[in-house]
């Protein structure tokens, strides 16, 4: 096993609280688990990539990215929209 | 060889523990306000990864998409920290910003 696959199975263990975190509490909180846990999620296909030398995955996770960011950014304004009515 | 191989780990592995004590610490922390806190560790994380890429590939697409990765996550991740943490507080008191033709009430002691 090389060591981007142990990093990827190691990262993939650490994000298994945030996801957890994300069940929990009020929305604000777990929106900032589910920041977290894109990000994470990123970063894992990034290291997996190297790991099975697939360009694939790293594509992917320029993709996420920015969906990740972009998908919270979204469920931010529903938040702040959602005491005014 | 053996140096790049070293600083490969060492960066690989210090990334991998950004990202997992961050993960942690959202899971441990409730309050939104100390969760915003355990995001700004994993683009740190994500640079550490970056530089280890860099290194283990030298400038190839893999290698110049991850630092791109962590470039953006190093931009935007604190503009969604932000914007998080103000819906938080417009949720919990509302709106704090005041109309113009709204007079400051000062309490008298």
């Amino acid at each position: 096993m090389s060591i981007w696959l142990a990093a990827s199975i190691a990262m993939l263990a650490g994000l298994v609280p945030a996801v957890a975190a994300c069940i929990r509490r009020d929305a604000a909180a777990m929106l900032a688990a589910l920041n977290a846990a894109g990000v994470g999620t990123v970063l894992i296909l990034v290291t997996l990539s190297v790991a099975f030398s697939r360009q694939a995955f790293v594509d992917l996770a320029v993709v996420l990215a920015p969906l990740a960011i972009g998908g919270s950014l979204a469920f931010v304004r529903y938040l702040e929209r959602q005491r005014d009515r | 060889m053996i140096v790049r191989q070293v600083a490969v780990n060492v960066f690989l592995w210090l990334g991998v523990a950004l990202v997992v004590i961050s993960c942690v610490g959202v899971l441990a922390f409730g309050s939104v306000y100390d969760r915003l806190h355990f995001t700004a560790p994993l683009n740190l994380g994500a640079i550490c990864i970056a530089i280890a890429v860099v290194i283990h590939e030298d400038f190839s697409l893999v290698a110049n998409k991850a630092i791109l990765i962590a470039v953006f996550l190093l931009v935007a991740s604190p503009v969604l920290a932000l914007a998080t943490g103000r819906a938080a507080r417009h949720a919990e008191r509302g709106d704090w910003r005041m109309g113009a033709d709204e007079e400051i009430e000062v309490e008298e002691r």
